[in-house]
């Protein structure tokens, strides 16, 4: 924003009056979020069987 | 103009109440005076209501409250997605609904940009903490400070820091609350400040945390619901169109089209930054917040709660944009809502709750209000419960008994300390009624950005930590923060009345906690002691415990 505001402030299409930033910053909003959903997926069907098994061994 | 008046205390409280939004707004969110009012029927009756189930609740809660782990985390058994509202609860204040649909109002798109940066930000931090929290902790983030460190001077800085931040919090907080029940219910400032304290100490000392837990998951819930109800409302008078909303928006609005495209909100890059690492870093350093991740089963749960709360406040924001931008439209041609001069009545931060009156009429302002009242009675209880646990199980059981204390007895502590709090809180509410209190959010951040969160963090990732360099650095960090704040402009010119502050920016945080990183750095490099040494050979342990969870806290059997 700081970089190129003239950009985000584009309108989105011709006769259009949202901004491109609108689109954008939605898109931002919901990549967060499943980005935070990506790992939270990940780490709890991968890495925690592995860290499970990683305890299991060093008990044994 | 009755309604006037409501408005205008109610944007008083929220702006007091709110964080991020009242830095972002210079000023002007509180205009016309705060004076007793008849009442509005609709908002009492609704807000009745709530005090009436959440009463309900805490005597549930009070009969499965047996053990310190039930009253201090709810026994570990509250699920991700409960844990994910409750902490999304925390950050979605009624002010996060009226400051940033205000600055939306004003400013169009940088009130978006704005929510963007927050939402962000805090993700990261919390995944960074969330896990390993849940892994070292107990019951306070001392517990995880104090894992490889001297138990009593660090249990005593957590304790100092995190009381520092729930003093000045609930100091807020009450002091808008008692705005708002005056305006609401025409009662007296201080029956109504009492009334706030009351039920908070009844929630957190029958209840503890199940309570607190499920009256915050509530009013997380109402505050969806309004919201949501508000911006569909709205949105119908565009036939669900944005796009026709934009373009009506930008007809209007003074701006025009420049309400589109980023703005001047952050012009002054160091405030900007300063305010963005008291946001972001400030907020992984609130003790309410923090306690939130030991509520659940485990490192699992509370993976899962960052998910659910990062896309409840993410939701929410935009819905809260939604509202703004309707705002714009509907409220602002409408001449009932504009003084004679064609400002909004009550300032910007009142956008929402003149579009609430505008869409649902006086019922569905008085559920508005009903809600952001909620919301300050779940954050006070919070509140309240994290400075309790700071007191009976950090310096009572683990400073002051060294440890020895029985369960029996570090809970009935933690509910002295509740009723000491809801005591101090009431006193200082009714002291404070006529100060300008605004400061004192921003303050908090400060403090537990600048004391808290750099304690914590090195922690659990620098070995090289020493008690020392925590001890110290935790304290320059605090006292740096808090003499920032007394010489910038927000007191030293607007409350001392000096001509030219001392320190030109409002907000502390880069300068405080620079401060604090660097000498906890420095004095622990310097520590060569063999206390030292034993520190950073402990760290392998919490290494390990932090990452796998081997021989963390499990839930409570029920």
């Amino acid at each position: 924003m700081g970089f190129a505001p003239e950009f985000l402030a584009q309108p989105m299409s011709e006769g259009s009056t949202l901004s491109i930033g609108v689109p954008i910053g939605a898109s931002i909003l919901v990549f967060a979020w499943v980005m935070t959903g990506i790992y939270v997926r990940r780490a709890n069907n991968e890495f925690d069987p592995i860290n499970q098994k990683i305890l299991e061994d060093a008990h044994k | 103009m009755k309604y006037s008046r409501i408005l205008s205390a109610t944007s008083a409280v929220l702006f007091m109440g709110l964080i991020s939004v009242n830095f972002a707004v210079a000023g002007g969110a509180i205009e016309g005076e705060v004076e007793k009012q008849p009442v509005n029927m609709a908002a009492i009756v609704m807000f009745l209501l709530f005090v009436v189930v959440t009463l309900g609740i805490t005597y549930w809660a009070a009969r499965r409250t047996k053990s310190a782990k039930d009253f201090y985390t709810a026994g570990g058994g509250i699920t991700g997605f409960q844990n994910g509202l409750a902490i999304a609860g925390d950050y979605m204040s009624a002010a996060t609904l009226l400051g940033v649909s205000g600055l939306v109002f004003a400013r169009g798109y940088d009130g978006f940009i704005y929510t963007i940066g927050f939402l962000v930000g805090w993700p990261i931090i919390l995944f960074l903490m969330a896990e390993r929290l849940r892994n070292l902790g107990k019951y306070t983030f001392a517990d995880i400070v104090s894992f490889r460190l001297e138990q009593a001077p660090i249990r005593t800085l957590a304790a100092s820091g995190a009381l520092a931040v729930v003093i000045l919090y609930l100091i807020a907080q009450m002091v808008g609350a008692g705005k708002l029940i005056q305006l609401l219910f025409g009662l007296d400032y201080a029956y109504a400040v009492f009334l706030v304290g009351i039920l908070m100490m009844v929630y957190v000392t029958f209840g503890g945390m199940i309570a607190t837990t499920w009256v915050q998951i509530i009013k997380a819930c109402l505050l969806l619901g309004g919201g949501t109800l508000m911006a569909l409302l709205a949105m119908s008078q565009f036939g669900f169109n944005l796009e026709t909303l934009a373009t009506k928006a930008v007809e209007v609005h003074k701006d025009g089209f420049k309400l589109m495209g980023p703005g001047s909100l952050l012009a002054d890059p160091i405030s900007a930054i300063s305010l963005g690492l008291a946001l972001m870093f400030g907020t992984a350093g609130l003790p309410h917040i923090l306690m939130r991740f030991f509520t659940v089963t485990d490192a699992k749960e509370a993976r899962k709660s960052v998910f659910f709360a990062t896309g409840f406040v993410g939701y929410f924001f935009m819905v809260v944009c939604i509202i703004g931008l309707s705002a714009i439209v509907i409220v602002g041609t409408d001449s009932q809502f504009l003084t004679a001069d064609g400002k909004l009545i009550g300032g910007n931060n009142m956008a929402a709750m003149h579009l609430a009156k505008a869409v649902g009429g006086n019922l569905f302002l008085g559920f508005i209000s009903a809600v952001a009242f909620a919301t300050i009675l779940a954050v006070v209880s919070g509140l309240a419960l994290a400075g309790a646990s700071a007191i009976s199980h950090d310096l009572y059981a683990s400073v002051f008994k060294k440890g020895k204390a029985t369960e029996q007895q570090e809970i009935r502590v933690s509910k002295i300390a509740t009723l000491g709090l809801g005591m101090t809180a009431i006193v200082l509410g009714i002291l404070f009624e006529e100060q300008n209190i605004a400061f004192m959010v921003g303050l908090a951040f400060g403090i537990a950005g600048s004391a808290n969160f750099p304690v914590l963090i090195l922690s659990m990732y620098w070995r090289g930590l020493t008690t020392k360099g925590a001890f110290y650095g935790g304290y320059i960090g605090l006292f740096t923060a808090l003499a920032l704040v007394v010489l910038s402009p927000t007191i030293w010119v607007s409350i001392l009345g000096f001509e030219e502050a001392i320190f030109p920016y409002k907000h502390p945080a880069l300068f405080s906690m620079t401060a604090a990183f660097f000498s906890i750095w420095a004095i622990s490099k310097i520590d060569k002691s063999r206390q030292a040494a034993a520190e950073a050979a402990r760290f392998d342990n919490q290494l390990v415990r932090s990452q796998t969870g081997l021989g963390a806290e499990g839930a409570a059997a029920h």
